[in-house]
């Protein structure tokens, strides 16, 4: 005991020296915030139901520290109780996010919530989606470490978050990555740069389940590696999954695959990039009873267009993770005026096409507990989701900007919203017009005009939309969206908003009152009705 | 020697999770499950199954609870409880009425519609803080109360009196705790109607639409309010003799409809013990 007091002694003596010897090492705290509250009025022309808490709210803040290599944080979340469309298992409050990380020489250690990701995120990928009710963050310890010039090592062991509480399953990774380029000096000067890496995850969960045989550790493993040349970029990856029977596969004990390739091309006003993915039942989550957007541990990126558009909205892209196959195309150029430089009044034009189809499943003699059979690429024809997006943006004016979109967009609501083969495919043509005006130095408008036509569905719809912004401080906006064309007349509602927001600084605040359509969101088995909304909404946010 | 290190250390990171993997071959399904219960009473356990005749993925989960009903027999109790959204009675063919107060009334509190469909209780026990139940998850939580209570620590008789000409039901329900439990507990007893042929979506099909659907244990209302009549007390060796009187209803098929009754903590919700009884006339 003595032995260890005499070793133990100085050293606890010279802690706080040794702290005190690092006062000159700067620190910082920084943070934001952000609450979003809405008033609800009962209104049955749209269905908005009767809201008995009658103002509902959303609201977190962040707080980090850092301190040269040091860095901590939290992050607390309040829900009280939730605005509408937001999963109600949010309710009440809580530290939902901490963490403390320290990087000493090459090794960087996490202890407690983090981010992170795999590659392309085939087998791994937490994020937040804070807008849409989605946070995967993992609890646990993740060590990052360079050992060398281009050699990145990542391992993990943690849970993840399932609102306010953690999921089952215990999650373990690795990934390793080498930018050849970095790490051998002969390659330092190539002209091709290559990137190679790799990763493995496990989930470990408990199987007490009376009926089934269920795996406890299910494993999944990935391959990639980016290839950079002059102005082309190549990024691909593979990914396979062992058994995994799930609420989302319905309980087969297939494997599953993914391959994603991206080639990508830019040079000063011209660009373009082909992208393709094969998913073949590689739904990978913490918990094999999870639904919806719960518990996810991979991320199988979805081909399309980012739309912003608010009609172009309506019939997004969802990736099919039980199985899909598809590409999609851009490019972009834009187009020199005489005398002028390309970036400052040439016409810009894009043009992107997206293509995704169905995997063949052939069920034919294989074990029902085993699903179906299927190879690499073998498609069907049977179209989930077609979109040809053409933009041309030009500057006709020093003051005055004009952008005009096309979007055709073929949208099997049956597989893309899990809702099986009735539902038909919904073809819709959208046009908008949008326009950008700088009345003076500080003052502006933004105008849009969108027009989306469709034989299906809810029909025909307009949007209007006139923002007017006072630089630094003010906006005020007001659009309208409109289901005129919708086949019962009692449902060709209007979906009215104004809003205002004055900011200065960090500081944000922002009202406005509105009506919210209805919409049915289904994801990975479960399928939850987003009510109609309307009422008053504020949102306030800061930072530090 | 930090070269080999490295090499060791991302070798062993990657072997040892690539290690981790269980790979299952047939069968996939476990035979030898021990679903006995022993006397005076075995335990027993009440999933209740929200759904919806216009929720296409609730069939599956309606699927995997009589797949359990299979293997634990009179011990496992199921309850369809139709509610929220997916149980509205439009478009055509979609009509048919399925809620009852109840059932709204149990959809609202326990925020299950809301959570999304298909979805259920085990018990209303809660796991990890929350009442709702993934469908998957219904076996292990299920086999976990029968699998540690071989016993249920009260009884339950239901004695049904049924006169089917004018619809009467007289029901009297027993209780017995044969130890002594903390806190205090509600009786509630439910009417339920099986095999009711008619109209449910389920994506699994095609077409989605069946007409002829055999919607299981349907809860129609109850004979003592939502959340039932308390037990006065929960000693050991306390009986409790509670009589119910209602007519049934006329459109409710008389020879399909059983009486399920069950003890729960007043506080926590949490079932202990339920027993289900036909109605014969």
């Amino acid at each position: 005991m003595k032995k260890y007091l005499k070793k133990l002694l100085p050293a606890l003596l010279l802690l706080p020296a040794s702290l005190f010897g690092q006062i000159n090492i700067p620190s910082s705290i920084t943070g934001n915030f952000q609450i979003d509250t809405q008033y609800y009025l009962e209104d049955s022309t749209i269905g908005a139901p009767f809201v008995p808490e009658k103002m509902l709210t959303n609201g977190f803040g962040n707080v980090n520290f850092m301190r040269g290599n040091f860095n901590a944080g939290i992050r607390y979340e309040s829900y009280q109780n939730a605005l509408l469309g937001f999963n109600d298992k949010y309710k009440g409050a809580g530290i939902t996010y901490r963490f403390a990380s320290f990087k000493v020489n090459d090794l960087e250690v996490t202890l407690g919530n983090f981010y992170d990701q795999f590659g392309n995120g085939l087998v791994f990928r937490s994020y937040e989606e804070r807008g849409l009710g989605l946070d995967n963050a993992m609890d646990g310890i993740r060590l990052r470490y360079n050992p060398y010039s281009g050699i990145y090592l990542k391992g993990f062991i943690a849970q993840q978050r399932y609102y306010f509480d953690k999921g089952p399953g215990i999650v373990r990774g690795f990934d390793g990555e080498m930018a050849l380029s970095e790490t051998f000096k002969s390659l330092a000067d190539a002209k091709t740069r290559i990137t190679v890496g790799g990763s493995v995850v496990s989930r470990f969960q408990k199987d007490d389940d009376p009926i089934y045989n269920y795996p406890e550790n299910v494993l999944a493993f990935a391959g990639r590696a980016t290839v950079n040349r002059g102005s082309f970029s190549l990024n691909t990856e593979y990914a396979f999954k062992y058994n995994d029977p799930s609420a989302v596969n319905n309980i087969i004990y297939k494997n599953g695959s993914a391959f994603y390739a991206n080639l990508s091309y830019g040079r000063k006003g011209l660009g373009a990039s082909f992208s393709t993915a094969y998913i073949d039942n590689m739904d990978y989550r913490s918990s094999r009873a999870a639904t919806s957007n719960d518990l996810t541990l991979n991320y199988l990126p979805s081909l399309s267009k980012q739309e912003t558009y608010r009609l172009a909205t309506l019939y997004p892209n969802a990736t099919v993770t039980t199985g899909e196959a598809g590409f999609q195309g851009e490019v972009y150029y834009t187009f020199k005026t005489k005398g002028e430089t390309p970036k400052s009044h040439g016409t810009f034009v894009s043009v992107n096409y997206t293509h995704v189809v169905g995997i063949k499943k052939d069920t034919a003699g294989v074990d029902p507990f085993i699903g179906y059979k299927s190879s690499f690429y073998n498609i069907t024809d049977e179209v989930y989701f077609d979109q040809v997006h053409i933009e041309v943006a030009k500057k006709i004016t020093k003051n005055t900007k004009l952008i005009g979109s096309y979007i055709y967009t073929a949208y099997n609501k049956g597989v893309l919203q899990g809702l099986g083969q009735d539902y038909g495919t919904i073809y819709s043509h959208i046009a908008v017009i949008e326009g950008q005006f700088k009345l003076s130095k500080t003052h502006s408008i933004r105008a849009e005009a969108q027009h989306l036509l469709t034989e299906q569905d809810k029909g025909d719809w307009v949007f209007g939309l006139i923002e007017y912004n006072i630089s630094p401080h003010w906006f005020f906006a007001v659009f309208d969206e409109y289901n005129y064309g919708n086949e019962i007349k009692d449902e060709r509602h209007n979906y009215p908003n104004v809003s205002m927001g004055y900011t200065k600084g960090a500081n944000r605040i922002s009202m406005g009152y509105g009506k919210q359509r209805d919409g049915l969101l289904c994801v990975g088995g479960v399928c939850r009705q987003v009510p109609a909304s309307n009422g008053f909404s504020m949102s306030v946010t800061s930072s530090f | 020697m930090k070269r080999l290190l490295i090499l060791l250390f991302t070798f062993g990171g990657f072997a040892l999770i690539f290690n981790s993997c269980d790979q299952i071959e047939a069968p996939y399904i476990n035979t030898n499950i021990d679903t006995s219960g022993s006397t005076p009473q075995a335990q027993k356990v009440l999933i209740e199954d929200y759904t919806g005749h216009k929720c296409g993925n609730c069939p599956r989960a309606t699927k995997s609870a009589y797949d359990l009903k299979a293997i634990y027999g009179d011990r496992l109790v199921i309850l369809a409880v139709h509610a929220g959204f997916f149980a509205g009675t439009s478009p055509a063919p979609f009509t048919y009425e399925f809620k009852c107060p109840e059932s709204i009334q149990l959809d609202n509190d326990f925020g299950i519609s809301a959570a999304g469909n298909p979805n259920g209780m085990v018990n209303r026990k809660q796991v990890n803080s929350s009442y709702i139940i993934d469908y998957l998850n219904w076996g292990s939580e299920a086999s976990a109360i029968l699998g540690s209570n071989n016993t249920s620590p009260v009884t339950i008789g239901i004695v049904n009196v049924y006169n089917s000409s004018t619809r009467a039901l007289e029901t009297t329900v027993n209780t017995e705790f044969l130890t002594s439990l903390s806190g205090s507990y509600n009786i509630t007893v439910f009417l339920a109607e099986d095999s009711i042929i008619e109209w449910q979506k389920d994506y699994d099909v095609t077409p989605n639409d069946i007409p002829n659907y055999v919607h299981r244990d349907v809860l129609r209302g109850s004979m003592n309010g939502t959340y039932g009549t308390a037990i006065p007390s929960a000693a050991a060796g306390t009986t409790d003799s509670q009589v119910f009187n209602t007519t049934l209803n006329s459109a409710w098929d008389d020879t399909h409809m059983s009486v399920i009754a069950f003890v729960s903590d007043a506080a926590t919700k949490e079932i202990i013990q339920v027993e289900q009884v036909e109605i014969t006339p």
